[in-house]
């Protein structure tokens, strides 16, 4: 009877793959709180549009490059091709860290070029420094799980198990990161004139 | 334990998970992995029930401590000094701690026993031995979620003690009080910690209803198809999901209000003057928070509510003898109730200036819930109808959590009405409402559980003389704690007032407020009683007999394991399911008048 408990369950989804898109849900809700704030605090006045500084158009390239590069690791690792998955993750890393970078000198580039303080009288400058603070705080998440994933997976070759799960579980939530980044910025670009 | 039959009946059936080895482990495991840091859910589910009890006891006691304050304003008392120290210098409680007690008891009463205690307890417990399941999809997510709970208490508690006092701007931390560290004492270290202890008791209660809905989803047994889950199963499963999706949107406003104590911003500040002092922060919005923060507040109270219903519905068709009557209609009641309770929650803000289009939306969609809650009542009260009714402590508390949810749920139906809520808002009318509704009547759910399945958590009965006092006196004692204060609210007594003595129109109340306070003292004694039934029937309660024991002759799988199952549930393999949750009837093998549901169908015998 066991077998058959385990054949019934072999063609439901994976269970950890299941628990990270509920937690995409989870996420998206709480970047759902986030935007509609935004939307709510605009539609209430005494909003200073502002612009969004340069480094963020090139973060935003570089996650999209990553999502590709990601994407192709996980395939390699899925067709067993190992070397090139070690080089997809680890340039996937490489952008990962460099989004992160482009992110923090946008920071900078609205505090010191463009002159918004957070002195509690500019909701706009505000929102533009929260939301993609806590997107970078899961993109942060992201790189480190990329690594725990790459450390495990060579424990795991070493000991000659296989199992691609790890690597694509990972890679949902970049994409996920990265979509998210997309539609944060896309949204910040569309409000900072409107 | 039956650690002796246990490995015998290990020895020659296969398993087919990871428990396997565990089984060998047990006899050597320390008491630390087995009781402390446990992955077992039937452990980890004790932790947060014992837990849910220590944060009861504290968050009644602070209760009784304010209404000694309302119902006599002008004595003192000892023992207030006694546990309050310096804030209540010869035994009068200080305004400030007033505040502090009455926030810390709405929090801790709604978030740490109500949700964590009560679907942290009965999902763990109940998933995975209803749906025939060894553990939980992630025994060790399930673990952390525990720890992040128990981190949460430990904050929240260390707030206590702090010289400024802890957070005191009501359970909901409204702006600016929560937003501006100088608004008022309990603004400053006090509000800080709360926020910190929330976060963690967020994280914890996502960890958790991740679970429980991957494990619903996929670890079910052969046979347990959707259609014949308990109903306590389709609650837990609607609970996780609102959980899931509504309390991130708390994060959110925390983490915003974070930024407006620490990085001075302004998203709810405008305008504030302190001692005569302005403040910088323009252009915020306090009615901003409001809306975050009743976007997860009214999910929030059906998270409380649904695993008591489900709960009510198993233990009041268990102990009726009958079949639950329309299961269908309730699976999609809970699925009516969970979408709607994402559609209301501005009815908490009808006196904030809304316009009164958008007012006129949001009664509609609250008066909407009215109806698949009647639905439940309805099923509810046909199920227990005609039947051939067993009085254990279990049933009659499923019976009190009925009529103090109607009771409770027809004062919704005043205050969903925007015209009558301008007047009954932030009154006692508010206070009576939801005590008797989310808070009562939850608790009733929750005792009704434990009562009802303590035999399967310890082997013994807790006992039952003890249960029907507790049961009288809490049941009588709680409409006369949360009765009169509806006429105290239509009179236009406002909640969250320290003293009321000196204000003429509500003098008449003031024998009625020592009344109440008399009844909740008395009532929170008698809780005493069942904490002291249930610790001493771990050790000294009537044993369950039977080498599968059914105490209550139910159908659902967790009445198939050992009196004690060890980790792994079934010592053999997961039993097959082949029928409904509530097959009451006449059982022509054995005589009985239920049948379980891992009997398979007999010959010509058509499925429910
Ligand atoms: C027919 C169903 C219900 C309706 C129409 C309803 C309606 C309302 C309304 C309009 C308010 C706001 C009152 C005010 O602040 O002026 C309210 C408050 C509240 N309700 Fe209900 N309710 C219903 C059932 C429930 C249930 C089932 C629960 C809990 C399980 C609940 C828990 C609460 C709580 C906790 C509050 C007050 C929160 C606070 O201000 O501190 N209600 N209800
Ligand atoms: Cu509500």
């Amino acid at each position: 009877m066991s077998t058959l408990i385990a054949t019934d369950n072999s063609n439901k989804l994976n269970s950890h793959k299941l628990l990270m898109y509920i937690a995409i849900g989870s996420m998206t809700m709480m970047f759902a709180g986030w935007i509609s704030a935004y939307m709510v605090r605009q539609g209430q006045g005494r909003w200073e549009h502002i612009h969004l500084p340069s480094a963020f158009y090139i973060s935003t390239a570089v996650i999209l490059v990553s999502s590709l590069t990601i994407h192709l690791a996980a395939r390699a690792h899925k067709n067993k091709k190992f070397g090139s998955y070690k080089l997809f993750l680890l340039v996937s890393m490489i952008l990962g860290v460099l989004f992160l970078a482009f992110q923090y000198s946008g920071f900078l580039e609205m505090y010191n070029e463009m002159g918004i303080k957070l002195n509690g009288n500019n909701a706009a400058g505000e929102f533009t420094y929260v939301i993609p603070f806590v997107h970078g705080l899961h993109a942060l998440g992201g790189v480190i799980a990329l690594i725990v994933v790459a450390v495990s997976n060579s424990i795991k070759t070493k000991r000659n198990k296989y199992s691609s799960t790890g690597i694509q579980i990972a890679a949902t939530y970049w994409h996920f990161v990265d979509a998210l980044w997309l539609f944060i910025f896309l949204f910040l670009l569309y409000n900072q004139q409107a | 334990m039956s650690n002796e039959t246990h490995n015998t009946a290990h020895g020659h059936e296969a398993h087919n998970d990871h428990n396997d080895d565990h089984h060998h482990e047990e006899h050597h495991q320390h008491f630390f992995n087995k009781y402390v840091f446990s992955m077992d859910h039937k452990i980890i589910s004790r932790q947060f029930l014992i837990t849910g009890m220590f944060w009861a006891i504290a968050g009644g006691l602070m209760s009784v401590f304010f209404r000694l304050q309302l119902g006599f304003p002008e004595e003192s008392f000892q023992v207030l000094s006694a546990f309050l120290g310096d804030w209540a210098k010869g035994g009068k409680m200080d305004p400030e701690m007033y505040y502090g007690l009455v926030t810390i008891h709405g929090t801790v009463l709604v978030f740490f026993v109500l949700t964590a205690g009560l679907s942290g307890t009965f999902s763990n417990f109940l998933i995975p031995l209803q749906i025939g399941a060894r553990d939980m999809a992630s025994p060790f997510l399930n673990m952390l979620s525990y720890w992040f709970f128990f981190a949460a208490g430990v904050v929240m508690f260390a707030s206590l003690f702090v010289h400024t006092g802890p957070a005191s701007g009501g359970w909901t931390t409204y702006p600016p009080l929560s937003a501006m560290k100088e608004a008022s004492m309990g603004s400053g270290i006090g509000m800080d910690l709360w926020l910190i202890s929330m976060t963690l008791f967020i994280i914890s209660s996502l960890l958790g209803g991740l679970n429980y809905i991957v494990t619903i989803l996929n670890m079910r047994t052969k046979g347990m198809s959707m259609k014949r889950l308990p109903l306590t199963i389709w609650a837990f499963l609607f609970t996780a999901v609102l959980g899931v999706l509504s309390f991130p949107v708390l994060l959110s406003a925390a983490v915003l209000l974070i930024f407006d104590r620490h990085g001075g911003t302004s998203f709810y500040l405008s305008e504030i003057f302190i001692g005569g002092q302005a403040m910088p922060n323009v252009g915020g919005s306090a009615i901003l928070y409001q809306h975050l923060f009743w976007f997860l507040g009214h999910p929030e109270v059906y998270i409380i509510m649904l695993p008591a219903m489900g709960m009510a519905s198993e233990i009041l068709a268990t102990n009726a003898r009958k079949p639950i009557f329309g299961y269908f209609a309730m699976v999609i009641s809970i699925l009516g109730i969970t979408v709607l309770a994402f559609l209301v929650w501005a009815h908490h803000m009808f006196v904030t200036g809304m316009s009164p289009f958008l007012g006129g939306v949001f009664v509609l969609l609250t008066l909407l819930i009215a109806i698949p809650s009647a639905v439940k009542v309805f099923n509810w009260i046909v199920t227990i109808w005609k039947g051939n009714i067993r009085f254990t402590n279990g049933m009659l508390f499923a019976l009190g959590f009925v009529s103090l949810f109607i009771s409770g749920g027809l004062t919704g139906i005043f205050l969903g009405n925007s015209a009558l809520d301008i007047h009954l808002h932030d009154t006692y009318f508010v206070v009576a409402h939801f005590h008797i509704v989310m808070g009562i009547s939850a608790f009733f759910g929750m005792f009704a559980g434990v009562y009802h399945w303590f035999p399967k958590m310890y082997g013994r009965f807790m006992n039952k003389t003890l249960g029907y006092i507790h049961f009288f006196i809490t049941f009588i004692g709680a409409y006369v704690i949360f009765w009169p204060m509806h006429y105290e609210g239509v009179a236009g007594m406002p909640r969250r007032y320290y003293d009321f003595s000196s204000w003429q129109s509500f003098s008449q109340f003031g024998d009625l407020n020592k009344m109440i306070s008399i009844a909740a003292i008395v009532v929170f004694f008698a809780q005493l009683l069942f904490v002291f039934n249930y610790f001493v029937s771990i050790w000294r309660g009537k044993k369950v007999t039977g080498e599968k024991p059914n105490p209550w002759d139910s159908t659902t799988l967790e009445w198939t394991t050992a009196a004690d199952p060890g980790h792994g549930n079934w010592q053999g393999p997961i039993p097959e399911v082949h029928r409904w949750a509530y097959d009451f009837r006449e059982n022509e093998v054995d005589g009985t008048d239920f049948i379980m549901q891992d009997v398979p169908l007999r010959e010509g015998e058509e499925e429910h």
